[in-house]
């Protein structure tokens, strides 16, 4: 006679217990496979991202050390801005002094020459004839830089015996102001403030 | 007949034992799992994004970069040259070096070199004396004021000026004052005027007074140069 199984049905649970634990252990297993390429794959990633950083960052430092000054050449602007900055107060004496150089024909004529910070050249000179004053005046009033001339004084004098002043020729003739009449013209010459020509 | 609680609870120790097992199982796939993603997964996750996004910072900063120009460093012949336009010291031989070699090559006497203190300086400003420098922001510079006295013929004593402003040497003159020496009330001593070739051949003798200003480098800015100067020399 075939036996009958009266008992209830055995739960689920208890009937599949292995497959469901297997179940569970693959599930898992393949979880931790997933988890680990995703590792992998960033770890790869990172890799590269750092090579690739490396590169740039390689990059970025030349392309910084060329478009950025060091200190020493930002130290070298400063000397140089500061040397060009005195330059510019340095007066061009010779081209100030040039027309009066010009004006007079004998060796000794100009007696003094002055100029300061005060902007004004002060000029002492003798002359054997009113004439010659008046010429070195013309020649001076045409100079661009003494357009601002003012006449301190000009004199009528009868030389000394023995006098002091000689005047010498382009020849190298010698000429005493002994008991001879000169006139002596005094200027004062206000000149442009100009960078480069003025004090 | 069996009785009814027999019968519900017939299969309760194998459902409780299956329950734990399989529970078990899942729990401890879940805390494989978890851990490893706490311990290796996230973090990998973490210094990716990091990666990533310290590369795309780089990127940028390059990027920022490409549009700066190109700037030019400082050589080093060209700060040899500015130091020996400014030195970082002042040297008192150097000076007296270049004003006596200028004066042979003119041709003029070299008589007389002061160094003026700050106090006569500032005393002269306030008297306002024409031929003082006005105090300027280049005093501040490390500028050393000089009184100079040579002797010449004009021409010369003209040209040993412009000789002296084109030293290499920055030196700026202020003031000058020629007098003939025919003029002076102060009687020149006429040996040394006989050393003049000028003077020997009849010219007319002058005095020349002038006042300049030479210069050293701030320590702030000369500083810099220290590791250029040892490089140098």
């Amino acid at each position: 006679m075939r036996p009958i199984n009266l008992l209830p049905r055995v739960p689920y649970i208890v009937r599949r217990k292995r497959w469901l634990m297997m179940a569970a252990g693959i599930a898992g297993l393949l979880l931790l496979v997933v988890q680990l390429a995703f590792l992998m794959q960033w770890e790869n990633d990172q890799t590269s991202l750092k090579k690739e950083y490396g590169r740039v960052a390689e990059e970025v430092r030349e392309l910084d050390r060329l478009t950025t000054k060091t200190e020493t050449t930002m130290a070298f602007d400063q000397a140089l801005d500061m040397a060009h900055g005195l330059e510019k107060e340095q007066p061009a004496w010779e081209e100030l002094l040039q027309p009066l150089l010009g004006s007079v024909q004998l060796d000794g004529q100009l007696t003094t020459i002055e100029a300061g910070n005060d902007g004004i050249l002060k000029v002492t000179s003798v002359y054997l004839s009113e004439e010659e004053v008046t010429r070195a005046l013309k020649k001076l009033e045409a100079a661009p830089d003494y357009r601002n001339m003012k006449l301190a004084i000009t004199e009528h004098v009868k030389g000394e015996t023995p006098g002091r002043l000689r005047l010498v020729g382009s020849d190298g003739q010698v000429l005493r102001l002994d008991n001879v009449d000169y006139y002596t013209l005094a200027l004062e010459i206000g000149l442009k403030r100009q960078e480069g020509t003025m004090p | 007949m069996i009785p009814l609680k027999s019968y519900k609870h017939l299969y309760e120790t194998r459902v409780n034992r299956a329950v734990w097992k399989v529970g078990g199982a899942i729990a401890a796939a879940l805390l494989i799992n978890a851990a490893v993603a706490l311990l290796f997964v996230l973090p990998a996750l973490g210094r990716h994004h990091d990666a990533a996004r310290e590369l795309s910072a780089q990127r940028e900063t390059l990027a920022e970069l490409r549009q700066k120009p190109v700037v030019q460093q400082a050589t080093e012949s060209g700060i040899a040259s500015i130091l020996r336009r400014i030195p970082p010291r002042m040297l008192l031989s150097e000076l007296t070096t270049t004003i006596r070699e200028a004066a042979s090559r003119q041709d003029v006497l070299y008589v007389k070199l002061e160094q003026e203190s700050a106090m006569e300086q500032q005393t002269n400003a306030d008297t306002g004396q024409a031929e003082q420098p006005a105090p300027s922001a280049s005093d501040q510079q490390g500028a050393s004021h000089y009184r100079l006295t040579m002797y010449g013929d004009l021409h010369s004593l003209i040209a040993f000026v412009t000789r002296l402003q084109q030293e290499e040497q920055l030196l700026i003159v202020d003031s000058i004052k020629y007098t003939a020496l025919d003029q002076t009330n102060e009687s020149p001593s006429l040996q040394l005027l006989a050393q003049l070739p000028s003077w020997r051949a009849g010219r007319i003798g002058y005095s020349l007074e002038l006042t300049f200003r030479a210069f050293e480098l701030p320590a702030s800015i000369g500083g810099k140069f220290e590791n250029a100067s040892v490089a140098m020399n």
